[in-house]
C-alpha cells in the first residue's frame, strides 16, 4: 500500500511536469529563436512573446532579452522604459528580507525539481550591462543628463559587486565545508579546463568598454576628473590596451581646435550558451547520483575576431577588444559553481532519498515513477541573458571637424559610410555585429 | 533528517501554492486619496518629501538672507530660473523642485520670475498677434517690451550613495546658487542636505 505522504509528493511531481513547463525546456533553445529573428531583422512577433511573461519567475530574463532586442533595432526609448523594469527588479534585490516565504517556496520547489525553479535573479555582469546600455539608450534618445545617471550608475555598481565579490565567495565555500561537500575535488576534476581557461581573466563583472565608453562621455561632457577615474578602471582591467593609456595620456587636451572625437564601438556575436554536463556525486550510503551541472566548452572557443576602422583612403585603426563577454561569463560560471554544488548535492541526496522511499513505499512501479521523474526532472540551470555580445571592441581618434568616409574591416558589408564630426564633439558609431546582419547605429555623447 | 525535509518540503510548497490562490481571488486595488504633504517613507530613492523639504528650505533661507533683502527693498527683482543639474545615480525631475521654489518665492511677493522655458511659445504667441490680422494692433503685446532678469538662479543636486549586503544610505545634497547677472557676483547660497537609510526586513510574505 502507498503511503499518504509518497502520493502526495508524486502527485505534487505530476503537477509539476504537467504545469511548470519552464522547469523541463531549454533556455538555450528558446533564446536561440530570439536570436533568429533579430539576425533576421524581424523581432515584432520574438517581442509580443517575450512582452507576455510578465508574471513569469524569469521576468528579469525575458527583460533582459525584449530591451536588448529593442534596442538593436533602434527603438530607444521602448528599449529604455524595459531596461527601467529590469533595473526595478535588481534594485528590488538589494533591500529584500533575509529570510522570503517565496524564497522558501522556490527552494522547496527546486530541492525536488532543478535551479530552474528559482527565480531568475541576474548575474553582476549582466547588471553591469544594464546600465551600460541603457546609458546608450538615453544617448540615442539625445538625453545626455540621463545618460549621465547611468554611466555614475554603472561604476557605482562596479564598485558595489567588487565589495561584496570577497563575501559572497567564503560563504559559499563555508556553506560546502559544513555540508561536508568536497567543492574543490568536484571542482578539479570536472571544471578544470573551464577554470583554467577563466583563471586570468580581471573579473566576472567588471567591464572595460563600459569604463571607456563612460570615460568618453565624461571627457566629451569636461568632467575629466570623472574621465581619469574611469579611463584607470578600464586600464586596471585591461593594462596591455594601448588606446587606455593614448587616452589618460591625452586627457583635457583633446580635441585640438577644429578636432572632433570619434568613438567606434563594436559588438561582436552572441555570447555563447551554457551546456549541461551529467556528475556522478556519491551519496551518504555510497552510492551515487547523478546531477547535471551547467558548464561552459570554454576549450572549443576561438579568440573574437578583431576590426578595424578605414578613415578615408589610407587611416587605418584596429580596435582592441575590451571585453570578452564569453570568458565574463565562463568566470562568472566558474565563481558560482561552489555554491551551485552544494545546492546540486543537497538536492541529488533528496531525489536519492525519494526513490529509496518510493520504492520501499510503493514498489517497482513507485521506484520507476521516481526514477523516470529524476531522470527527466535533473537538468542544468542554463539560464542567462543570451542576447548579449560575444565580444567588445572600441577604437577612439580625433579627427579633423568635417564629414568622414568611414569603412570597416574586415569588410561587414556596410560599405562606405559617412559620418560627420562637429568640432568639439565625440560622436559615436555603434556597430553590432550579428551573424549574417550589421546594424550600425550614430549617436553624440 | 532528509525523508524529514522533503515532507517539510511538501508542506511547504502547498502553502506557497495556497498563498498564490489566495493572492489571485484578491479584489482591485484599494485607491484613497492622501496628505500631499505628509511624509513619504515608501522607498528610499528620491521622493515627494524630500522635493518638499528642499524647496521649503531653500525658499526659507533666501527669505531670511538679510544683506540681500534689505539690498532690495521693495524692488521686487526679476529672477530667471536656470537648470538644476542632476548629479546623482538617480533620473530625478528637477525642475519640479526649481518649480516649487519658483512658486514660494513669488508668492511671498519678494521676487518677480521670468520663464526661460516657454521662450518659443511666447515668440510664436507673440508672431501670431503681430501678423495674423486677427488682433488689435494697439492691443497687441510688443516685441522690445519684455523685462530682463536681474539675477539667476543655479545650482546641482548631488548625491552619495552607499550600499552592502544589509543597508542603503543615500546622501543628498541641494545647492542652490543666486547670481547678480550685471555684477557676476553670487549674491546667495543656499543648502540643503538628506540623508536616508534603508535597512533590509528580516522576513517578508511574497
Amino acid at each position: 500500500m502507498t503511503k499518504p505522504w509518497v502520493r502526495a509528493v508524486l502527485l505534487f511531481l505530476i503537477v509539476g511536469l504537467s504545469g511548470c513547463s519552464t522547469l523541463f525546456s531549454s533556455y538555450p533553445e528558446d533564446a536561440a529563436h530570439y536570436r533568429e529573428a533579430l539576425t533576421a531583422g524581424k523581432t515584432a512577433e520574438t517581442l509580443a512573446t517575450l512582452g507576455k511573461q510578465q508574471d513569469s519567475s524569469d521576468r528579469l530574463l525575458y527583460l533582459l532579452e525584449a530591451a536588448r532586442i529593442q534596442q538593436i533595432e533602434g527603438d530607444y526609448l521602448a528599449s529604455q522604459r524595459t531596461f527601467d523594469e529590469a533595473i526595478r527588479l535588481f534594485d528590488a534585490q538589494d533591500l529584500e528580507a533575509r529570510i522570503r516565504l517565496k524564497d522558501w517556496s522556490e527552494k522547496s520547489l527546486s530541492l525536488l525539481t532543478n535551479d530552474k525553479a528559482n527565480a531568475y535573479r541576474g548575474f553582476g555582469y549582466e547588471r553591469i550591462f544594464v546600465h551600460y546600455f541603457q546609458a546608450l539608450n538615453y544617448l540615442g534618445l539625445n538625453n545626455s543628463e540621463g545618460a549621465a545617471v547611468e554611466f555614475r550608475r554603472l561604476s557605482f555598481e562596479q564598485q558595489v559587486l567588487e565589495a561584496q565579490y570577497q563575501e559572497n565567495l567564503q560563504d559559499a565555500y563555508q556553506t560546502a565545508a559544513d555540508k561536508d561537500i568536497p567543492v574543490d575535488a568536484l571542482n578539479q576534476e570536472h571544471f578544470a579546463q573551464m577554470n583554467a581557461d577563466v583563471r586570468d581573466v580581471h573579473s566576472s563583472f567588471l567591464n572595460a568598454q563600459a569604463f571607456v565608453t563612460a570615460a568618453s562621455f565624461w571627457e566629451a561632457h569636461a568632467e575629466i576628473n570623472r574621465a581619469s577615474v574611469d579611463y584607470r578602471n578600464a586600464l586596471a582591467i585591461y593594462p596591455e590596451s594601448v588606446q587606455i593609456r593614448g587616452r589618460l595620456d591625452e586627457l583635457g587636451q583633446s580635441p585640438k581646435p577644429g578636432e572632433g572625437r570619434l568613438l567606434v564601438l563594436f559588438e561582436e556575436g552572441f555570447v555563447p550558451a551554457r551546456i549541461p554536463v551529467g556528475i556522478p556525486l556519491p551519496t551518504f550510503d555510497g552510492g551515487l547520483i547523478a546531477v547535471q551541472f551547467p558548464v561552459y566548452p570554454t576549450r572549443t572557443w576561438r579568440s573574437p575576431p578583431t576590426y578595424w576602422i578605414q578613415l578615408g583612403e589610407d587611416r587605418k585603426v584596429a580596435a582592441e577588444i575590451m571585453t570578452n563577454v564569453a570568458l565574463l561569463a565562463a568566470k562568472n560560471l566558474s565563481e558560482q559553481m561552489p555554491s551551485m554544488m552544494v545546492r546540486q548535492a543537497l538536492r541529488g541526496f533528496a531525489k536519492y532519498e525519494l526513490q529509496r522511499q518510493a520504492r520501499r513505499a510503493g514498489g517497482d512501479l513507485g521506484q520507476l515513477l521516481a526514477s523516470i521523474y529524476n531522470l527527466i526532472s535533473e537538468q542544468a540551470d542554463l539560464r542567462t541573458w543570451l542576447t548579449l555580445p560575444n565580444s567588445l571592441q572600441s577604437v577612439q581618434l580625433n579627427v579633423a571637424a568635417g564629414e568622414h568616409r568611414i569603412r570597416f574591416a574586415p569588410s561587414l558589408g556596410t560599405g562606405e559610410r559617412s559620418v560627420t564630426i562637429r568640432e568639439g564633439e565625440t560622436r559615436v558609431l555603434r556597430v553590432f555585429v550579428l551573424p549574417g546582419r550589421v546594424v550600425v547605429q550614430e549617436y553624440t555623447m | 533528517m532528509l525523508r524529514k525535509y522533503i515532507r517539510s518540503s511538501v508542506w511547504l510548497v502547498s502553502m506557497g501554492l495556497g498563498t498564490v490562490l489566495l493572492a489571485g481571488c484578491s479584489t482591485d486595488p484599494k485607491v484613497s486619496y492622501g496628505d500631499a504633504r505628509s511624509e513619504e517613507t515608501v522607498a528610499v530613492n528620491f521622493g515627494s518629501t524630500d522635493l518638499q523639504v528642499i524647496a521649503k528650505t531653500m525658499v526659507d533661507e533666501l527669505l531670511a538672507f538679510q544683506p540681500l533683502m534689505a539690498a532690495m527693498g521693495n524692488t521686487r527683482p526679476v529672477i530667471v530660473v536656470d537648470k538644476v543639474k542632476n548629479k546623482t545615480l538617480e533620473h530625478i525631475d528637477t525642475e519640479s523642485v526649481t518649480d516649487s521654489i519658483q512658486s514660494q518665492l513669488l508668492r511671498s511677493g519678494h521676487f518677480r520670475f521670468v520663464d526661460q522655458s516657454v521662450l518659443n511659445a511666447v515668440q510664436a504667441q507673440m508672431k501670431w498677434q503681430t501678423d495674423s490680422g486677427l488682433v488689435d494692433p494697439a492691443k497687441a503685446a510688443l516685441f522690445g517690451k519684455q523685462v530682463g532678469a536681474k539675477f539667476m538662479l543655479y545650482g546641482n543636486l548631488a548625491g552619495i550613495e552607499k550600499r552592502n549586503s544589509k543597508t542603503k544610505d543615500v546622501y543628498y545634497k541641494f545647492t542652490l546658487k543666486l547670481m547678480d547677472l550685471e555684477s557676476g557676483l553670487v549674491e546667495w547660497i543656499g543648502e540643503k542636505e538628506i540623508r536616508k537609510i534603508a535597512e533590509k526586513p528580516w522576513f517578508s510574505s511574497f
